[in-house]
C-alpha cells in the first residue's frame, strides 16, 4: 500500500464523475493546443513567405480573392497573355522578372495533380528593351547581368526559389518533389500528360508549398493542350525591393484596370489577421477552461470530500495525520491534472496535424514545447481548483463523521 | 495504561449547555477487559472517542501510559493513535474501494512500514481471522461477518496495545457476534487492554467489567465473570 | 495638234513622277494579299528599305479591324504623313500567313494590338506603343544615332562600352586603349560592342543627361552598359580593361548590378 495506490484505486471508484470532471480540462487544452500549434505554424509560413516573396506582386483576375500566395494560379478565372507584354514594354519600374501562369488539372498515376503552364523569361525579356530610351535613365532594376555567351547556364531547380526560369522548350517538363516521390517519377524519365509526350528536365526540390505537387510545362503548350486560348491565370511580378513592390501596384494598376494587384503583404494581411483572432480565441479558451474547468474541479473534489468524509474519519482514526489527507487529495488533483494535460496535448496536436492544412493552408507539425503548456496548465488549474477542498478533508473532524450513522 | 480524571464534555445547543459527559472519572490498567453500556444518548460513543484522542474534554484530562492525550497536537494524537491504539466500528468502516488485505494494510502504510512487509502482515492477519482466501476481496463482495473479521485485522495491522470498539457486534448475527466477541477475548488474552461500547448484553458480559453510563455519568461498575485481578 | 501632244506628254510624265515621288518619299505598303501564301513578306522587305535609306521604320501590327485599331490607325497615319522625310511605314496584320516569320522574329503574336513598333536604321527597335497612343508620344521613338548603336547592340544581349570623347578630351587614348584591350580580351570580344560619341554633339545630349554625364566634362568618360539598358559602371578619365573587368564581375554576381536597386537600395536575402 503506498499513497499513489490509494489515490489511483479511488479514481476509477467513482469513474463517471471523474470523467466528467477530466473531460471540461482535457476539451479546454486540446481547444488551446490545437489553436496555438496550428498558429504557429501558419505564422511561421506568413513570416517565410514576407520573407521570400515580400517584394513579390501578383496581378489576378478581378473577381478572384486570395488567401495563399503560392496557389494564385489555382482557380478558373483567367486575364489575357498580353497582359504579360503591356507589363513588360510599358516604363514601370520593377517588372524585369515576371511569371505568368495558367494551371490545369492532370491525372497521373490515378492521382491528380497542377499542370501548371509558365512563361520562360527569354520569350518576352527583350521587349523590355522596347520601353524606349528612357530606359538608359530609369534606376537599377532587378536581375543580375544576362550577356550573351556571359551568363551561367540556367539551374533549373531555382525555380521554385526564385519563381522565374529563363528557357523551357515546348515539351520539357519540371515536377513537384510530391509528384515525383508518389509517382517514382526521375529526371530523364518520360511522362504522358494529356495525350503528349514531356520529358521531365529536373525534380524540383521540397518548398513545403503547393508548388511540391505541381507540374510546370511551357505556358503555350499548356494553353494548346487545355483549349483555354491565349490567357493566364496570375501573372507574379517577382521583384528584389519591397519599395520597388510599393511604387509598383499604382503603376501595374493604372496599366491594367480591368485587374487586380496584389502585394504579398495583403495576401498574408487575411492569414496574419486569422492568426491574430486565432491567438485572441485561444486566449479566450484559456480563461474559459481556467474558470470552467477550475470551477468544475472545485465541485468535484469539494463533492469527493463529502462522499468520502466517513472514509477521511477513519483514516483519521486509524493515525492519518492531516497532512496525509492533503496530499491525498492533492496527488488525485495532480493526477487528474496531467491525465487532463497529456490528453488534451495528444488529442489536440492530432487535430492540428490533420485539420491543420485544410484550414491554415500549411503543414502543421507537433510541438513538443506545447506539452510542457498544457501539462502545466492543466496541473496548474486542478491543483489551485483543488487546495481548499483538500484543505477542508485534512481539517476534517471525525467525531462528526462517526456521529453520521 | 488508560485514565480519565474527572473528564466532562459539554456542547451548546440553542442558547444551553449540554453535558454529553459529566466528571467522568475511569481507570483502565493495562490488560483489563472494559465493557461500556447505558442507553442510547448516554455518552459511551463521547467517552470512547475521548479515550481514544478524537475528541478533546470540555475539562478533565485523558491519559494513555502516564502521557496526557490532549496536551498533544494533531498531529502527535495522530501518532499516537497509529502506534497504541486499533479502532473497531459498528459500520466496519472499510475503505470500499480497496481488498480486504488493501484495506489491513493501510494502518501500516501510514506507519511507513515497508510494501512487502505489509502485503505479507496483511495475509497473516487475515489468516489468523479466517479470510486468508478472500484476500483480493472487496468488502461489497464479502459478508457483514467478513467485513467484521477484515475490520478486527485491520485494527491489529500495528500491533495495538489499546483496542477501541464501538458497538463491534451491533450488525451481526448472534453467531457471528459470538465469534467476533472470541476474537476480543483472544486479543485480551494477548495482554491487550480493550474498551468496547455496546448494547449487547450478551457481549457485555463476556468483558471482565463492565461500566454503566446514564446521562454522561458513570452509574455503575460491576465486574464481569473474567474479572481482572490487579495485583 | 502639237499642243495636244505637248499637253499629253507633259501630263503623263507629271503624273509619272508624281508616282515616283510618292514611292520615294512616303513608302506604304497595302496589307499583302490575305490569299497569297507564296508571296515574300513585305514587312522583311520595307525593313530592308528603310535600312538602306537611312530611315525610321515603324510597324504597325494589327489582329482585327476593331473600333480601337481604326482610330489608332488614323493617328498612325496622320503622324507618319508628318515625318515622310525622316521615316517610312507599313501595316502587318498579324494573321497574314505571309507574315508569319516577321511575327515570330518580333514575338508579337501574342502581344496587345495594335501595336506599333519603331526600328531605327541600325535595327535597333527604340519603342514600342501598345494598344493606344498619340502622334506626340510616336516622336519618342526618334533618338539620337548614338543611342540607336548602343540600343542594337544591347538588345543583341551584348556588352556596350559607350566611350564619351572627342580629340579635346583628356586621358582620351589612355580610355580608348583600355577599351579596346578589353574587348580583344577573348573573354568578352563576342559579347561587346565599342560605341563612341562626341560630347560636343548637340544631338547626343538627351542620351548624355539620361547616362548623367556631364557634356561639358573635359574628362574622357567611358560607360559600361549591359542590357537590357542598364549602367553598370561609369569610369572618369583612363580605365584599364582590368578595371572594367572587375566592375563586371561584381555585377554579374550581386543580385541586382551593385548591389542596390531602386530607390533607397536593397537586395533580397
Amino acid at each position: 500500500m503506498k499513497l499513489r495506490t490509494l489515490v489511483w484505486r479511488e479514481l476509477f471508484e467513482r469513474k463517471s464523475q471523474m470523467l466528467t470532471c477530466l473531460l471540461a480540462i482535457l476539451l479546454g487544452i486540446t481547444a488551446v493546443v490545437s489553436i496555438k500549434n496550428i498558429t504557429y505554424f501558419s505564422e511561421k509560413a506568413v513570416a517565410r513567405e514576407m520573407d521570400s516573396l515580400g517584394a513579390n506582386v501578383l496581378v489576378l483576375p478581378k473577381s478572384v480573392t486570395l488567401q495563399d500566395y503560392y496557389s494564385a494560379d489555382m482557380h478558373d478565372e483567367v486575364i489575357p497573355e498580353e497582359y504579360v507584354m503591356r507589363l513588360t514594354m510599358s516604363d514601370i519600374e520593377g517588372v524585369d522578372n515576371l511569371s505568368p501562369k495558367l494551371n490545369v488539372p492532370v491525372e497521373v498515376g490515378g492521382r491528380k495533380f497542377a499542370f501548371t503552364g509558365i512563361l520562360p523569361k527569354s520569350e518576352f525579356q527583350a521587349k523590355a528593351a522596347w520601353a524606349g530610351a528612357g530606359i538608359f535613365s530609369r534606376p537599377m532594376g532587378c536581375g543580375a547581368i544576362d550577356v550573351e555567351g556571359q551568363s551561367e547556364p540556367e539551374d533549373k531547380k531555382t525555380l521554385v526559389r526564385k519563381r522565374v526560369i529563363k528557357d523551357l522548350g515546348d515539351h520539357e517538363i519540371l515536377i513537384g518533389s510530391e509528384v515525383a516521390d508518389l509517382q517514382g517519377i526521375a529526371e530523364g524519365d518520360s511522362l504522358t500528360l494529356l495525350g503528349e509526350p514531356f520529358s521531365v528536365i529536373a525534380i524540383l526540390p521540397e518548398t513545403g508549398t503547393v508548388d511540391d505537387s505541381r507540374i510546370f510545362g511551357h505556358l503555350h503548350t499548356v494553353q494548346r493542350l487545355a483549349g483555354k486560348g491565349e490567357v493566364v491565370n496570375c501573372i507574379e511580378v517577382v521583384g528584389c525591393c519591397k519599395e520597388i513592390a510599393a511604387g509598383l501596384v499604382d503603376g501595374v494598376n493604372r496599366l491594367l484596370p480591368d485587374a487586380k494587384v496584389v502585394t504579398v503583404k495583403q495576401v498574408v494581411a487575411t492569414q496574419q489577421n486569422v492568426n491574430g483572432m486565432m491567438e485572441r480565441v485561444s486566449l479566450i479558451f484559456l480563461i474559459i477552461i481556467v474558470v470552467v474547468g477550475g470551477a468544475g474541479i472545485a465541485n468535484y473534489m469539494f463533492s469527493n470530500v463529502y462522499e468520502r468524509r466517513r472514509e477521511i474519519g477513519t483514516l483519521m482514526a486509524l493515525g492519518a495525520e492531516s497532512g496525509v489527507v492533503l496530499r491525498i487529495f492533492l496527488l488525485k488533483a495532480l493526477l487528474l491534472g496531467l491525465a487532463g494535460g497529456v490528453g488534451g496535448y495528444v488529442i489536440g496536436t492530432t487535430i492540428a496535424v490533420t485539420l491543420g492544412p485544410k484550414l491554415a493552408g500549411v503543414p502543421v507539425f507537433p510541438m513538443p514545447i506545447l506539452a510542457l503548456w498544457g501539462v502545466g496548465i492543466s496541473v496548474g488549474i486542478t491543483l489551485v481548483a483543488s487546495y481548499i477542498p483538500a484543505r477542508r478533508a485534512a481539517g476534517l473532524d471525525p467525531v462528526v463523521t462517526f456521529q453520521e450513522v | 495504561m488508560l485514565r480519565m480524571e474527572k473528564v466532562s464534555k459539554n456542547y451548546p445547543h440553542r442558547g444551553q449547555v449540554v453535558k454529553a459527559l459529566d466528571e467522568a472519572t475511569v481507570h483502565i490498567p493495562a490488560g483489563d477487559y472494559v465493557s461500556i453500556v447505558g442507553p442510547s444518548g448516554s455518552g459511551k460513543s463521547t467517552l470512547l472517542l475521548m479515550l481514544g484522542g478524537m475528541l478533546s474534554p470540555s475539562n478533565g484530562c485523558v491519559l494513555l501510559k502516564g502521557e496526557s492525550v490532549y496536551d498533544l497536537k494533531s498531529a502527535g494524537r495522530a501518532c499516537m493513535r497509529r502506534e497504541n491504539i486499533g479502532f473497531v466500528f459498528q459500520t466496519f468502516n472499510l475503505v470500499t474501494y480497496l481488498t480486504a488485505q488493501e484495506n489491513v494494510q493501510v494502518p501500516m502504510f501510514l506507519a511507513g512500514m515497508e510494501e512487502p512487509a505489509q502485503a505479507e502482515r496483511a495475509a497473516a492477519l487475515l489468516e489468523r481471522v479466517g479470510l486468508g482466501d478472500r484476500l483480493d476481496h472487496k468488502p461489497a463482495e464479502l459478508s457483514v461477518g467478513q467485513q467484521q473479521r477484515v475490520a478486527l485485522a485491520r485494527m491489529l495491522a500495528n500491533d495495538p496495545a489499546v483496542i477501541l470498539a464501538d458497538e463491534p457486534t451491533g450488525n451481526l448475527d448472534p453467531e457471528t457476534a459470538n465469534q467476533v466477541i472470541g476474537f476480543f477475548e483472544e486479543f485480551n488474552e494477548e495482554g491487550r487492554t480493550i474498551v468496547m461500547v455496546t448494547h449487547d448484553p450478551r457481549a457485555a458480559e463476556r468483558a471482565r467489567r463492565t461500566l454503566r453510563l446514564v446521562d454522561g455519568r458513570i452509574v455503575d461498575e460491576s465486574r464481569g465473570n473474567n474479572a481482572l485481578h490487579i495485583a | 495638234m502639237r499642243a495636244i501632244i505637248t499637253t499629253l506628254v507633259v501630263g503623263g510624265l507629271f503624273v509619272a513622277t508624281q508616282g515616283m515621288g510618292q514611292a520615294q518619299t512616303n513608302r506604304r505598303y497595302s496589307v499583302a494579299s490575305r490569299t497569297a501564301t507564296s508571296n515574300p513578306s513585305r514587312g522583311q522587305a520595307a525593313m530592308d528599305a528603310a535600312a538602306g535609306d537611312g530611315q525610321y521604320l515603324f510597324v504597325f501590327f494589327w489582329k482585327a479591324n476593331d473600333k480601337q485599331t481604326q482610330t489608332m490607325r488614323g493617328v498612325f497615319q496622320s503622324a507618319l504623313n508628318q515625318w515622310s522625310g525622316s521615316a517610312s511605314s507599313i501595316s502587318i496584320q498579324i494573321t497574314d500567313p505571309n507574315e508569319k516569320s516577321l511575327v515570330a522574329k518580333f514575338g508579337v503574336r501574342r502581344a496587345p494590338m495594335p501595336l506599333v513598333v519603331a526600328i531605327a536604321p541600325t535595327g535597333a527597335i527604340t519603342k514600342a506603343f501598345p494598344i493606344r497612343f498619340t502622334g506626340q508620344q510616336l516622336r519618342k521613338a526618334f533618338v539620337s544615332p548614338g543611342t540607336a548603336r548602343c540600343m542594337k547592340a544591347l538588345q543583341d544581349r551584348k556588352l556596350v562600352l559607350l566611350c564619351i570623347q572627342n580629340g579635346k578630351s583628356e586621358f582620351q587614348q589612355a580610355a580608348l586603349q583600355g577599351v579596346q584591350a578589353f574587348q580583344a580580351d577573348a573573354r568578352f570580344s563576342t559579347s561587346t560592342e565599342v560605341v563612341t560619341i562626341d560630347p560636343d554633339d548637340n544631338a547626343e545630349r538627351p542620351f548624355l543627361q539620361s547616362l548623367q554625364v556631364d557634356p561639358h566634362t573635359p574628362t574622357a568618360v567611358t560607360v559600361l552598359l549591359s542590357p537590357p539598358g542598364k549602367t553598370v559602371a561609369t569610369f572618369a578619365g583612363a580605365v584599364s580593361k582590368e578595371q572594367i573587368a572587375a566592375r563586371l564581375t561584381a555585377a554579374k554576381s550581386s543580385c541586382c548590378p551593385g548591389g542596390k536597386c531602386g530607390p533607397g537600395g536593397c537586395c533580397p536575402k
